[in-house]
């Protein structure tokens, strides 16, 4: 039985993953709570944005999403080939289509956004579109290699990234997420 | 006999990786406006109770962090054909729901007092009543969403993986856009209704 594989196998006890778990969702709350105190610090930028507030949970959770989706196939694919080499295509392509995927959901967040926000307060904001598309590219675009390598090298060090890259994941695409944002809104409006 | 998923998949191509993720990204950004409608119907109390709009990334975080986490170790036991058909009867399964969900409420109960210190650093006034609505609601939040998800992604993970599809490609999209979509609606009408 493989090394790793067996480790993984060991550490399903509520002794080691409770740790793993609690640690993670720390980070993941500090995480949280830094993203929240940005949105706090910027509410006056987004404010006067008509219908900001429908775009911005759909930005930050496709964003979450796909690097949450990425990493998980990364680690099974691992698990299963553990000599995989990192700059094979099995790779190339989970991240293309983390970049691919990310200004797809941008494109129909931003659509989705300027519609709502019409029917909502019957004021047509294309620049929501705009918004869309580009903070979704440049998160996604920031993010991608960052996961895939902490995916990998979690595994390799014998933890198991499941437990830990989904706090990881949703923390930094929140706080990257509202950083972007705020850039991007700054320099439309 | 169902179909073994991953199979192949060092030939995995990008066309596929696509296809099998489009619709839950699709669905996933879809549904989490829902939330953002709900946000935006309480906009002018949202921008005025700091505590509230500092909260809901974290919260909204850790709700979609623990359907994640149990989607996820379903996926990894079912590859290591330690889930039964009938998951109920699994000790691993039932062990860790329990854990998640007194680890849930201990951390709601850290947001909570948390954002409500960084919102009085910020400038705004605190009074009991508020702070005593506020931990109360984020606790009954808290309980409710984790119980909902852990049944709908150990059901939806056992169906998806039994009928030979990858719930890496499907659950953890749906699941954690499920819970943003949950905890902000539901946050939304507790804040309509108590503040």
């Amino acid at each position: 039985m493989h090394h790793h594989l067996k480790r993984r196998l060991v550490s399903e006890t509520a002794r080691h993953y409770i740790p793993e778990i609690l640690s993670g969702q720390l980070f993941s709350i500090i995480g949280g709570l830094i993203a929240g105190w940005l949105l706090a610090y910027f509410r006056h930028s987004f404010e006067p944005v008509v219908g900001f507030l429908v775009l911005l949970p759909g930005v930050i959770d496709s964003t979450g999403n796909i690097q949450g989706s990425l990493s998980a196939r990364l680690n099974h694919t691992v698990l299963r080939w553990p000599k995989l080499k990192k700059d094979s295509g099995v790779w190339q392509n989970n991240r293309l289509a983390a970049y691919i995927l990310s200004g797809l959901a941008g494109l129909i967040l931003g659509l989705a956004g300027v519609a709502v926000s019409y029917a909502l307060y019957q004021e047509l904001n294309i620049r929501l579109l705009y918004i869309g598309i580009i903070s979704c590219l440049i998160i996604n675009t920031l993010l991608t290699p960052f996961v895939a390598f902490l995916t990998r090298r979690l595994f390799e060090r014998g933890h198991d990234p499941d437990n830990l890259m989904g706090p990881i994941v949703t923390s930094l695409g929140d706080i990257t997420g509202i950083v972007v944002l705020a850039a991007t809104v700054f320099l439309l409006f | 006999m169902p179909k073994i998923f991953g199979q192949q998949p060092v030939k995995e191509s990008l066309r596929q990786i696509i296809r099998e993720n489009l619709f839950p990204v699709i669905f996933g950004a879809s549904i989490s406006m829902i939330g953002g409608i709900g946000l935006s119907l309480i906009e002018s109390k949202l921008y005025f109770l700091l505590p509230v709009l500092i909260t809901i990334p974290a919260l909204a975080d850790m709700v979609g962090d623990f359907s994640t986490i149990i989607a996820s170790k379903s996926v990894a036991l079912i590859e290591q054909k330690k889930l039964p058909r009938h998951w109920e009867h699994s000790k691993v399964i039932l062990g860790l729901s329990f854990n998640m969900l007194w680890i849930a409420l201990f951390y709601s109960m850290i947001i909570g007092f948390a954002a409500l210190a960084i919102a009085y650093f910020q400038g705004f006034s605190l009074d009991g009543l508020f702070v005593v609505k506020f931990v109360l609601i984020l606790g009954l939040i808290n309980i409710v969403m984790v119980l909902f998800l852990i049944v709908f992604s150990i059901r939806v993970g056992s169906l998806v993986a039994y009928h030979g599809h990858d719930p890496d490609n499907f659950l953890i999209p749906i699941t954690t856009s499920i819970a943003d979509v949950g905890v902000l609606l539901l946050f939304s009408l507790m804040v309509y209704l108590f503040f």
